[in-house]
């Protein structure tokens, strides 16, 4: 089957090693170790968070090698063969939510965040809308430029983040990491409740399996791409603990820039090293929304074919912003927050179970 | 008429963009704070204070000349204050004294009187805005001064321009001399969450010399100070809690003097008995140092006369550190001295059990006992000696 519209591109199996960690790292991570401190004493957060990790890392391989299987065929197209018409247009229709509510609470975030550390006199509607602009602005173009984005920034964003973490590990104090294993068992299970929730966009990924130019490789390329996250997310919490203490890592709403507002490199230069850090989260988070903007956009294209790209992203774009502004403070934010991952990841999770057990029983090879 | 919606459009669109400059200042507007004093002014019953806030602004006219260039006569800081209950309330007021806006972006120490440490639970609730406020970095450095935290902030200082910057740079300077590092914000915030008793680095200004050796005490429950340790206990605290650089003992060996300077000290206190009732620690301090002046005439080179000097050394150690742990736990019955932490990261089970009766209600604290056991090495001994020549004298 051939792709309609001008989404004709085909990307390299490296897109889609780039495209999870783009896709998956998005505003979570900013307040991550908070989360996870909380629940889990001293350092011992990363082990849920590897646990999780490696949950996630089987759930992503699972799907797209369910997707692999029909090579260029888009989600509508798979999924009408392995689970009839009708409940692949529901699926559908439940991404294309997912979509919507992931690109609404990206851009409130990402506003609330600015408006905290870099503009405090600009309103949050205007700094949401110019956000907002601009994802729309990315979206409408081809979606080979999507993934072209998505290859710019990732160098930046590991280059960063690493260079945070590599100076971080002479300003940890051990007492800070110590004692080790001691959180109770119900801890860690409460640990992986609350750290699985930041993999949870993972499920954008099905819908760009068919661009792939080598579906074969796709589970494992997508793996790896899981796996960097897992190991971004583990080394910052491990150096959020370690040079803020357990205590202060819970008590700070984003630990993630208050870590790079605790390093100082002596000689004045990069005192403030938080405006750097800061940015390239904001390219993070600029991609998921790209992305899970253009993922509920491609999802309604592939049921109503005839309508055209453009018009449905000016019908979604309003409906992004308008719930975006709905919550009233941060924690109602944070509510959002919690009702997006959470429907995240039951869909994918039901998604993949779903498809794996229909191929099985279609016998599809 | 396309093209004139486009544009419409267009001009629509754009005044969003260009909404970074809605939170401009100007640069000559700000008030760079780098040192804040914060000063009990009264009390008002009911648990209501009244608080003084000092920030010292750099002065921008004076900090423009070279700073050894004479500044002419321009003093390079501004100190205004205002009075409020809460610090932000103050900070607030300030912008209707000053045409600068208060800019806390570099701030570099807070002083903290010794007035209102003695007030219970104040001195965590002063800081809460240093540590709430987005604009601050976490390293800021907080002292306690003994008198009035502003005037601290008047002393003016011969070399640097600012006395927030000579006190930031005083601490730099003092990490090689035996002096305690200065508590940062950070710190002090988990120690809040924690409530664990902790101790501040102290500052004096005696007959117009700020004096930087001493700390306060300070109960963890309700952050109330309860006592002090003089320059010798705090010295004897350092060599219990951390690896001290620098510094030096003074120590008696045949009568006349050594000085040795320590290089590098390395603590290890570990529980040898887990009675709750009667904890029992071994601390363990190993000690490296070298001879840098001797005002008597042997030979330091000889194997015996080092392990002499060693031995002198070991037991003005374990004296200085006996008496530091003495105090903390007769006298203050506070743990300064990191005996719990000692407790959470090796025997997390027991700790669980005693950490709301640590250094308060049943106090396991003070009932312990703490074996110290000093270890001396002394590596160097300079680069020359100093002995007699025996029949050489009239060479």
């Amino acid at each position: 089957m051939k792709l309609m519209g001008n989404s004709e591109v085909q990307i390299s199996e490296k897109d889609i090693a780039i495209a999870v960690p783009s896709i998956v790292i998005a505003v979570g991570i900013l307040s991550l170790p908070a989360k996870l401190a909380n629940v889990t004493i001293s350092s011992d957060g990363w082990i849920p968070l590897l646990v999780s990790g490696m949950i996630m890392i089987i759930v992503t391989w699972l799907f797209v090698k369910v997707a692999s299987r029909f090579p260029n065929q888009s989600f509508f197209a798979f999924g009408s063969k392995l689970v009839t018409k009708p409940i692949a247009i529901v699926l559908i229709f439940l991404f294309a939510i997912q979509g919507i509510l992931v690109t609404a609470f990206e851009v409130r975030e990402i506003a609330d965040i600015s408006q905290i550390y870099l503009l405090n006199d600009t309103p949050m509607e205007v700094l949401s809308l110019s956000f907002l602009l601009v994802v729309i602005y990315a979206v409408s173009g081809e979606r080979a430029g999507i993934f072209r984005l998505n290859m710019l920034f990732f160098p930046f964003i590991i280059f960063i983040s690493f260079f945070v973490i590599i100076l971080s590990i002479g300003w940890i104090q051990p007492e800070n990491l110590l004692p080790v294993f001691q959180t109770s068992l119900s801890g860690y299970m409460e640990g992986v409740k609350t750290s699985i929730n930041f993999y949870g966009n993972i499920g954008f990924l099905l819908f760009y399996i068919a661009l792939a130019k080598q579906p074969k490789k796709a589970p494992k390329m997508a793996a790896i791409g899981m796996t960097f996250v897992v190991v971004l997310y583990t080394l910052l919490f491990i150096a959020c603990v370690g040079v803020m203490g357990n205590g202060a890592t819970t008590n700070l709403i984003y630990p993630t820039i208050d870590l790079a507002k605790e390093l100082e490199i002596p000689g004045g230069f990069f005192e403030r090293f938080d405006s750097v850090f800061f940015t390239i989260w904001v390219m993070a988070i600029f991609n998921t929304a790209v992305i899970a903007l253009d993922v509920a956009v491609l999802a309604l294209q592939s049921v109503f074919k005839k309508l055209k790209k453009q018009t449905i992203i000016f019908m979604l774009a309003p409906l992004a912003y308008f719930i975006g502004l709905l919550p009233k403070d941060y924690v109602e934010v944070s509510t959002l927050a919690l009702f997006t991952t959470y429907y995240a990841l039951i869909l994918i999770f039901f998604v993949t179970l779903l498809f794996t057990i229909m191929s099985k029983i279609k016998g599809v090879k | 008429m396309l093209k004139r919606k486009k544009l419409i459009l267009i001009s629509l669109i754009i005044p969003i963009f260009l909404t970074g400059c809605w939170g401009r200042v100007e640069i000559e507007n700000r008030g760079f704070v780098i040192g804040t004093a914060i000063d009990l002014e009264g009390k008002q019953g009911n648990e209501k204070y009244e608080l003084l806030m000092t920030n010292q602004l750099i002065n921008p006219a004076a900090a423009s000349t070279p700073s050894n260039g004479g500044g002419g006569g321009q003093k390079g800081f501004i100190n205004i204050s205002a009075k409020s209950e809460s610090l932000f309330t103050a900070s607030r007021k300030m912008r209707s004294s000053t045409n600068l806006i208060p800019y806390y972006q570099h701030l570099k120490v807070i002083l903290v009187s010794e007035e209102v440490l003695s007030e219970p639970g104040l001195f965590s609730d002063v800081m809460d805005v240093f540590v709430r406020n987005h604009e601050l970095r976490r390293g800021v450095k907080v002292f306690v001064t003994e008198e009035e935290a502003n005037k601290v902030l008047e002393y003016v200082p011969e070399i640097e321009k600012t006395p927030a910057m000579f006190l930031d740079k005083l601490t730099e300077n003092s990490k090689n001399s035996g002096v305690p590092e200065p508590k940062k914000v950070d710190r002090l915030q988990n120690n809040f969450i924690y409530e664990r008793s902790y101790f501040i680095p102290r500052i004096k200004l005696e007959s117009n010399e700020i004096v930087y050796e001493d700390a306060v005490v300070v109960q963890g429950s309700n952050n109330q100070m309860v006592g002090m340790l003089n320059a010798e206990e705090t010295k004897g605290l350092l060599y219990i809690i951390d690896n001290t650089k620098g510094g030096s003992i003074e120590t008696k060996f045949n009568g006349n003097l050594v000085a040795v300077e320590t290089s590098r000290t390395r603590p290890k206190i570990t529980l040898t008995k887990k009675d709750k009732e009667n904890l029992r620690f071994s601390l363990k301090v190993n000690f490296e140092g070298s001879i840098e002046e001797h005002f008597g005439k042997v030979n330091v080179l000889k194997e015996k006369t080092i392990a002499e000097i060693e031995t002198a050394v070991e037991k003005d150690i374990k004296k200085m550190v006996e008496r530091t742990i003495e105090k903390a736990k007769t006298e203050y019955e506070v743990d300064v001295i990191g005996l719990g932490e000692v407790i959470r990261e090796h025997h997390y089970d027991l700790w669980t059990t005693l950490v709301d009766n640590w250094d308060r209600g049943e106090n396991y604290f003070s009932k312990s006992t703490v074996d110290v056991t000093v270890e001396a090495n002394i590596t160097s001994t300079g680069a020359s000696n100093r002995i007699k020549q025996k029949g050489k004298r009239d060479e």
